[in-house]
């Protein structure tokens, strides 16, 4: 049950955070016999498309 | 099992209603507010989407049509729930009802209840609805597209204009919090290294871990918050006793900084930073005052309520307490969110239900909890922080003779031993809310968790809300410099680049002047800038929503809706009376403590006749209080003009509609979705069969392919 738990709490906040985008890159390119990109550079390109958008925060 | 909610709720408002001079549980507010917003989703906001926006579950929505897995892409209703809450959810509704508390605790719960069902939620999801319906269109253009260019150049302006006085209310309330406070400075000071070096994690050493990254940073952002305990008597901490003034420039040039370094160096990891506090705080609050189960202090409404008079912002109970509690009830500067970002990651239509009106009731039960940490204090302490300086002289006597003078009382001692408490040097006319808040939140938490560690829940507080201010001023500050590149972009194209460093350069540093300049004008008033600064931020929040709620009503007549259109129209008419009111009494009132040229044209006149007016000790700060004011009314009917121009452009447009029967909009055509996605939070027997049966069609897709 607690394992459980855990488990629900730790996929909401990767999927809140985007952690969990890489691995879902990784499957998306298993699925179409791609070569995924490296971490590191899927996590850069992530970013500086971020950048390109305003990222709107309210009062 | 409906019926049981709408009993608790109606026994909780009746002892509320009746409750007069008696001991009040902070728990039936919370509960009032718990039924009233579970039977508002289940009913209300179940009739909005099925029968007045008519969703389609049938129909794809932006998301699966243009997926492109950046802007436009099919997200989890729960991470979206997630992901728009901590958009819309900052430190305006832990501030707003910290100041109407003055009016004692019912207007304050009243209109957060009432507001967010009737109107702010409707808002949030309405405007979230039509956006999707646009492929994830923001306000201003939908403005311009259905309403028309003129209604559409007034939206452009007055978006801006108002988002520059929130993010400078915004920052006085971070001013007020950490003057000649080296604690919290130490602490918020020590947020932009954590930030950093979370950045460079993410990026360079453990790239896309952002949890393992948020981790180290709330423990060091804890740390921080335990060494500026330390840091107070030492010359570090003599150092860090910062005056207002050095605290302005300090944020300007944060500010700054912040529009132009790249996003993942200090933006994002403090964001993250931002959510997860934001999290925590709101689940800790809700258990610390089940368990603590505190006592409302003050009355139900207050003698202000009526007269007008009271210390913490001038004016009665009608307009000014829907006007200063603007975020938790109804808030026009979600509109800002519900289009454009939120829109464009829906999966399902019907969505719209959990995440504008969902989000919008949780961000409502935050204001709840704010109100309720700030009716549990003393009133009399609670007027101790809250009267400007000018009133109390800033220290712990002339407090004390204040409050005496309104009816309460508490001596200088205990003034004094209420700081003590906390290890500040004083808690007399720390205006704002923030600090209010701050204690009402650390005496909350001493008595339900224990271990006399009231000054560091406090300072826990402090560092919280600072933390959603900077968050919101930071990314407030690269809004404004897109906004204002995209517009100048369009007569001059190379500013419009964003990767130009000199068009990203200028387009920061007039925002952040914009800001500034009305930041330097809330800390440098003698007549004090939050009861000054304040109303201006709650009108100007309140006719951003007027503005939505127009397009809103505009299009359901335009849909031919007519029967409906009582669902925006009737917030609609109750924004634009306590606006237009508010507004009305701002420029045109008398007083001289409401409206702001009645102000201008006294100290001005005193001015002339080389006579000097108390609060103001010396001509220079006659001045000060004669250019604020001009500079406030002005604002303040420039705003309400905007306004006024976007409604009545929409009501050329509403009456040509209702006499052709509806006219044709940008809605774009349907297309069927091929996706299957739960409505709610969680999904019911029927969608859980469909998904099961999607899931084995999927599989059933794949087994052939993975034999090959």
């Amino acid at each position: 049950m607690i394992r459980r738990w855990g488990a629900a709490v730790r996929w909401y906040l990767r999927a809140l955070t985007g952690e969990d985008r890489y691995d879902r890159h990784v499957a998306a390119c298993a699925a179409d016999g791609r070569v995924p990109m490296t971490r590191r550079a899927f996590e850069r390109h992530r970013t500086d498309v971020a950048a390109a958008h305003a990222h709107e925060r309210c009062c | 099992m409906w019926t049981l909610v709408a009993l608790v709720g109606a026994t909780c408002w009746t002892v509320l209603a009746l409750s007069r001079g008696e001991s009040v549980s902070a728990l039936w507010i919370l509960f009032a507010a718990l039924s009233s917003y579970a039977i508002a989703y289940r009913f209300y906001s179940k009739f909005i989407a099925h029968k007045v926006l008519r969703v389609d579950d049938r129909r794809a929505t932006p998301a699966e049509r243009l997926e492109n897995g950046r802007d436009f892409e099919v997200t989890d209703r729960r991470v979206l729930f997630g992901h728009h809450f901590a958009a819309i959810a900052g430190a305006g509704p832990l501030v707003g009802p910290v100041l109407a508390a003055q009016m004692g605790y019912l207007p304050g719960t009243v209109w957060i209840i009432v507001g967010v069902i009737a109107a702010g939620a409707v808002q949030d999801m309405v405007v979230l609805f039509f956006s999707m319906r646009r492929n994830g269109q923001s306000l201003g253009q939908m403005i311009r597209a259905e309403i028309g260019v003129v209604g559409g150049v007034a939206a452009l302006v007055a978006v801006f204009a108002i988002m520059i006085i929130i993010l400078a209310v915004l920052a006085l309330i971070v001013v007020n919090a950490l003057a000649e406070s080296p604690w919290g400075v130490f602490s918020i000071a020590l947020t932009i290294p954590i930030a950093l070096l979370m950045g460079v994690y993410l990026r360079v050493i453990r790239p896309g871990r952002v949890l393992e990254a948020s981790a180290i940073g709330v423990v060091l952002l804890l740390a921080a918050i335990i060494g500026g305990g330390m840091v107070d008597g030492t010359a570090l901490g003599d150092a860090l006793t910062l005056d207002k003034t050095t605290l302005v420039i300090a944020l300007v040039v944060y500010g700054f900084v912040a529009s132009v370094l790249p996003v993942w160096l200090l933006l994002t990891p403090r964001d993250y930073l931002s959510t997860f506090m934001k999290i925590g705080v709101i689940v800790l609050l809700a258990v610390g005052l089940v368990i603590a189960m505190p006592v409302l202090q003050n009355d139900a409404v207050s003698s202000f309520a009526l007269a007008g008079d009271g210390p913490v912002f001038a004016g009665s109970l009608f307009p000014f307490v829907f006007i200063t509690i603007a975020c938790g009830a109804l808030s026009g500067f979600h509109a800002l969110i519900s289009s454009g970002t939120t829109p464009k990651m829906v999966a399902k239509e019907s969505q719209v239900r959990v995440i504008g009106y969902g989000g919008m009731l949780m961000e409502s039960f935050v204001a709840i909890s704010a109100l309720i940490a700030a009716c549990i204090l003393d009133p009399a302490l609670y007027f101790s922080m809250n009267a400007p300086a000018g009133a109390t002289g800033g220290t712990v006597e002339g407090a004390s003779a204040f409050v005496a003078n309104l009816g309460f009382t508490i001596s200088p001692a205990e003034l004094q031993a209420a700081a003590d408490t906390i290890e500040e040097a004083t808690l007399v006319s720390r205006t704002g809310g923030a600090p209010t808040l701050a204690y009402g939140i650390s005496e909350i938490f001493q008595t339900a968790f224990g271990g006399g560690l009231q000054a560091f829940w406090y300072h826990f507080a402090i560092m919280f809300e600072a933390l959603f201010i900077l968050t919101a001023v930071d990314a407030g500050t690269r809004v404004g410099r897109f906004m204002l590149q995209d517009t100048v972009g369009n007569v001059w194209k190379r500013f419009g680049d964003l990767t130009w460093w000199p068009a990203s350069w200028v387009a920061s540093a007039v925002v952040v002047g914009a800001w500034g300049y009305i930041l330097y004008i809330g800390v440098t008033d003698p007549l004090g800038g939050i009861n000054q600064l304040f109303p201006l931020f709650g009108i100007a929040n309140q006719l951003l929503a007027a503005i939505a709620l127009t397009l809103c009503t505009t299009l359901l007549v335009k849909h031919g809706k007519l029967r409906w259109v009582w669902v925006t129209a009737v917030p609609l008419a109750w924004v634009l009376l306590i606006t237009m009111t508010a507004s009305f009494q701002k420029v045109f009132s008398g007083d001289p403590k409401v409206g702001y040229f009645a102000q201008r044209a006294q100290y001005a006149d005193a001015l002339a006749r080389g006579e000097v007016l108390a609060p103001a000790t010396d001509e220079a700060a006659m001045a000060q209080v004669v250019t604020n004011s001009t500079v406030n009314g002005v604002l303040q009917s420039v705003f309400a003009l905007l306004a006024l121009v976007v409604v009545a452009n929409a009501a050329v447009v509403c009456v040509r509609a209702v006499r052709a029967g509806g006219l044709p909009t940008t809605e774009v055509p349907a297309e069927p979705s091929r996706i299957v996605e739960p409505s709610g939070f969680f999904p019911t027997a029927q969608e859980r069969a469909l998904l099961d049966a999607e899931r084995a069609r999927l599989a059933a897709e794949r087994e052939p392919s993975g034999q090959q």
